[in-house]
């Protein structure tokens, strides 16, 4: 019986585990052939674009609470500025960051809103893209991932829940916050509690000079739009009348801020599911959704 | 004694704390530390694998150090934000590492327990307020009925793989297993009851690196199958399909297992299975399944009174009779049969049997041998002949044997033994497959386990 045999070696394959990969969100190291982080399940894809293309790209939050809008937002905001136009153009880096703007897109084609954002970091859609403005010579590179509203409450009320939030909201170079006018407008305080909570907790993670206001450039956004005229007339006075707190919070603490009012939908209506009421989206008119990113950009 | 079991609920609704997923009720002894773990571990919008009103998960994990949470998941009527979806619901138990053992640290026991005696409806309407509740343990360390259970059909091959997966993988998806959950029940009642906390499960949730499940049932969800082993440190076994290494190549507690469904001592097996080491640790598991399986063997005779004091057992449970009649064993004792007989009464049968379907034995082909190493290597045919067609005992056996039959054979002598019963063992697989209208992976496996044995390294 033959007792012996050659085997060859392949232990070269053991070197590409022996250097790890830092991830471009939270900085945690990975094995180079992982897809999520391992710490707060980031896209490794953002570390290897960033790797490979020698570029740092810049990052901006889009926030708000559950059902804000922020999923439509920037879906319909990215299928707007891929389009050609004479603002913003904008150029998706990596398969991975059309599939939002597929998703909504398909979703208001049927007649329908995309799916509720799931709470897990992993199931997050991410988008790494490239805009240029008429007026700049060189692109920026942007990275902006569409976060649950429950996660970001979560991460503001208990810190390091959701490391990706943390590390995202500590990083990034501007905000844009989307308040939802409808609950507003029914008289609800919860959206108000939400951004005071949101703008202290901006605040208190962002450089800042003693005594001084941060400088990151925040964009507040009211979504859903459509049905308050007063709101998309003079979004700022809007803002001082409504949301009094918010107002006062944000004067204090941030220097550069804009107001806007957006809508993506021209009519809602209902339909019965089960007995559950479901929102069905009339007529795509989308309104003021350029503006914010387009100010934001401009500021970053 | 009835023990104080906390309760909290995780759903998507309108609070005046905030909208969408969060806990919308808990008990006074939920603390803010765990309703962050709870946070963290319930699933929300769309994390079940189903999306029917039938469809549930029950779900294992810890809390903290101390405390533990089994809980049940459903699917409930549309999200309120009307964007469509389902709500998801789940209603949790929280329950302390002394008071969980008395459940023998089984969650199926709290489950059971919860739902028939605090009359816990598992509806998705919010309750106005949650209470404590009260529970009476329940349930025996290891259940016999639910052990003969896991001795039917293909489940003692499936329960062995899982059992050697979990032992090596820190992380298992599990596929192939139509959904029947009662095979996670079966899993915890194979394992001693100390170190059941370490398995934390779920049955019908999606894979997500934030709710690290150590078995995360993923039924026949092809897509969540390929996120999962995208996904670190997961490992997946298709149950439909276990993989069956050769004994050498199995960790001693899978081979116990093996050992213990497939005798037809099930009584024996469930008393040395509930006599483990409350201190019993992980590391200690692969020298406690090898003591295991030789007293196992060594009880066939045993059986019989074994069961009967079993049954007597659970007669006299629920009546708490302390005067209960002395057992009536001063008659003959029945010697229960195992699936394959002894193998003192079946040398005859088991070597004649192959005999006919590979030819003549190796001991008689071999020359230039002493009468005793003649005696030693038919004694070696036996437990061969018996192990390749599937006896548990003969293989047994043949591991305690063979290293001695090794140790007394010229190295010379040995290597060509060792040779003819490979080519023996490789004609009669192929044999008996022949006889056969579907190749039998039992057969392979058995090949595989005599084979691994008689080239393990002999001293």
């Amino acid at each position: 019986m033959v007792r012996k045999a050659l085997v060859a070696m392949e232990s070269y394959r053991l070197a590409q585990y022996a250097v790890p990969i830092s991830c471009y969100i939270c900085g945690g190291d990975n094995n180079y052939d992982v897809e999520l982080c391992r710490h707060c399940s980031a896209p490794m894809a953002l570390s290897h674009q960033a790797n490979t293309q020698g570029i740092e790209p810049g990052m901006i939050a889009v926030l708000g609470t559950a059902a804000a809008g922020k999923t439509v937002y920037l879906g319909m905001l990215l299928d707007m500025l891929t389009r050609r136009n004479n603002r913003v153009q904008v150029l998706a880096r990596g398969a991975f960051s059309i599939t939002l703007q597929q998703r909504t897109m398909a979703a208001l084609a049927a007649s329908a809103f995309p799916d509720k954002t799931p709470n897990e970091p992993d199931r997050w859609n991410w988008v790494h893209c490239q805009a240029k403005l008429p007026s700049h010579k060189r692109p920026i590179e942007l990275i902006m991932p569409d976060m649950a509203g429950e996660a970001i409450l979560e991460e503001v009320d208990h810190p390091h829940s959701y490391p990706a939030i943390n590390s995202f909201l500590k990083k990034c170079a501007g905000v844009l916050l989307l308040v939802d006018t409808e609950r507003i407008e029914d008289g609800s305080q919860e959206q108000n509690y939400f951004m005071m909570k949101l703008i202290t907790y901006l605040s208190e993670q962002s450089q800042k000079k003693k005594r001084g206001k941060c400088t990151r450039p925040m964009a507040i956004v009211f979504s859903k739009a459509d049905q308050c005229d007063p709101c998309f007339a003079n979004p700022d006075r809007y803002a001082r009348d409504r949301t009094p707190n918010l107002w006062q919070q944000i004067g204090e603490r941030f220097s550069t801020v804009g107001f806007f009012a957006s809508s993506v939908t021209g009519a809602c209506s209902q339909r019965l599911d089960h007995g559950s009421k479901i929102n069905v989206p009339l007529r795509i008119e989308p309104r003021g959704i350029v503006e914010p990113f387009e100010w934001l950009i401009r500021k970053v | 004694m009835a023990v104080t079991i906390q309760q909290a609920i995780f759903t998507s609704a309108q609070t005046s704390r905030l909208d969408g997923y969060q806990l919308v009720a808990a008990s006074n002894g939920v603390t803010p530390e765990d309703s962050r773990e709870l946070a963290a571990w319930c699933p929300a919008h769309d994390a079940m694998l189903r999306d029917d009103l039938a469809a549930y998960s029950v779900n294992f994990h810890p809390v903290s150090a101390t405390r533990y949470c089994v809980s049940r998941t459903i699917n409930g009527q549309t999200e309120y934000s009307g964007r469509g979806g389902r709500q998801v619901y789940t209603h949790c138990l929280l329950i302390d590492a002394p008071q969980f053992a008395q459940f023998a640290n089984n969650p199926f026991h709290l489950l059971a327990a919860a739902t028939v005696d605090a009359n816990l409806s598992w509806r998705s309407s919010l309750p106005s307020e949650l209470k404590e509740i009260k529970l009476v343990p329940a349930g025996k360390p290891v259940d016999l009925a639910l052990f003969k259970q896991s001795q039917t059909s293909r489940i003692p091959y499936l329960m062995t793989a899982w059992f050697q997966e979990a032992l090596d993988k820190p992380r298992l998806a599990l596929t192939g297993y139509g959904g029947d959950e009662s095979l996670f029940a079966q899993f915890f009642n194979l394992t001693p009851v100390n170190l059941r906390p370490l398995f934390s499960f779920s049955t019908g949730l999606r894979y997500s690196p934030r709710r690290p499940f150590r078995f995360l049932g993923l039924e026949g969800n092809h897509e969540e199958q390929r996120r999962a082993v995208r996904g670190e440190g997961l490992a997946l076994l298709d149950l439909a399909n276990p993989p069956m290494n050769g004994d050498r190549l199995r960790n001693a507690w899978a081979t116990w297992i093996l050992v213990a469904l497939r005798t037809n001592l099930p009584a024996s097996a469930v008393k040395l299975l509930s006599q483990a080491d409350p201190d019993l640790d992980i590391s200690q598991l692969d020298p406690l399944g090898q003591k295991l399986r030789l007293q196992l063997l060594s009880m066939e005779e045993d059986e019989t009174q074994i069961a009967a004091e079993m049954e007597r057992e659970e007669v006299d449970e629920p009546a708490m009779a302390a005067t209960a009649n002395p057992p009536t064993t001063d008659g003959v004792r029945k010697i229960v049969r195992s699936h394959a007989p002894h193998p003192a009464h079946s040398r005859a049968t088991s070597s004649a049997r192959l005999v006919q379907i590979a030819g003549p034995l190796p001991s008689s082909q071999i020359e230039g041998i002493s009468l005793q190493e003649q005696q030693r290597l038919a004694q070696l045919d036996e437990l061969v002949a018996g192990a390749l067609t599937g006896s548990i005992e003969s293989l047994a056996q043949l591991q305690n044997v063979w290293p001695e039959i090794a140790s007394q054979l010229p190295p010379s002598l040995r290597s060509d033994v060792q040779e003819r019963y490979l080519a023996y063992a490789v004609i009669a697989w192929k044999k008996l497959n022949d006889r056969r209208v579907n190749r039998n992976p039992q057969t392979a496996a058995s090949l595989l386990d005599v084979l691994s044995l008689i080239f393990s390294s002999a001293p």
